[in-house]
């Protein structure tokens, strides 16, 4: 009962992260536009449906293999993530050290924001993905 | 450097299934079935928990791969 709460705490915080951020931007959104996002709506739905999915899939297998019961995680998931974070960390930030490196030496010496919000936004897929996989490895 | 352990087998022998000693241990089954396989060495304190499970001595269910030097 206790883990079944703590995996349901886990899922309604992930909800709750997709929805708060989803909020905030389209209040911030409309006070400046006067427009609501859609995409951006109709992206943190589909999130919803995906995690809800996810959630019961794998809630159900557990229970088909009678693991209802174990931990959703353990010391060997715990070791996965951090050695994937401190691989991957150091790969990042080797490839960021060199793009920018590429970049200064072919005289580009200003970059946009846009694209470093594609840079982070990249990053934190790559992490979050990689992570997940790692975790559950 | 390497470490075998003889959990599968004892487990067998006790005829206890992977869900369950992973129950007993509050660990997946996942980590059960990579400790047996040897693709991960237990923690210290996972380690003392299977040996106080199996009532054993740690000669008994883990050793270092022969041929390696001290």
């Amino acid at each position: 009962m206790k883990k079944a709460r703590s995996w349901f705490t886990a899922m309604l915080s992930a909800l709750g992260g997709v929805w708060i951020g989803n909020i905030a931007v389209q209040v911030w959104k409309y006070s400046q536009t006067g427009e609501i996002d859609g995409a951006m709506l109709l992206g943190a739905l589909t999130g919803t449906v995906l995690i809800l999915t996810v959630a019961f899939l794998l809630d159900r297998r557990r229970k088909k293999r009678g693991e209802e019961d174990l931990p959703l995680a353990d010391e060997r998931n715990l070791n996965n993530l951090f050695r994937f974070g401190a691989t991957a960390l150091g790969a990042l930030m080797l490839m960021g050290m060199v793009a920018v490196t590429v970049l200064d030496a072919t005289g580009t010496q200003t970059l946009s924001v846009r694209s470093l919000v594609w840079v982070m936004a990249t990053l934190t897929v790559v992490l979050g993905v990689g992570g997940w996989i790692a975790y559950r490895a | 450097m390497p470490v075998r352990n003889r959990v599968a087998e004892i487990r067998l022998e006790r005829g206890i299934s992977q869900v369950q000693f992973a129950k007993e241990l509050k660990v997946t089954r996942q980590t059960i079935n990579a400790i047996e396989t040897g693709k991960y060495n237990p923690s210290l304190e996972l380690a003392l928990k299977i040996l106080r499970y199996f009532d054993l001595p740690l000669e008994e269910v883990f050793a270092l791969e022969e041929g390696d030097k001290k």
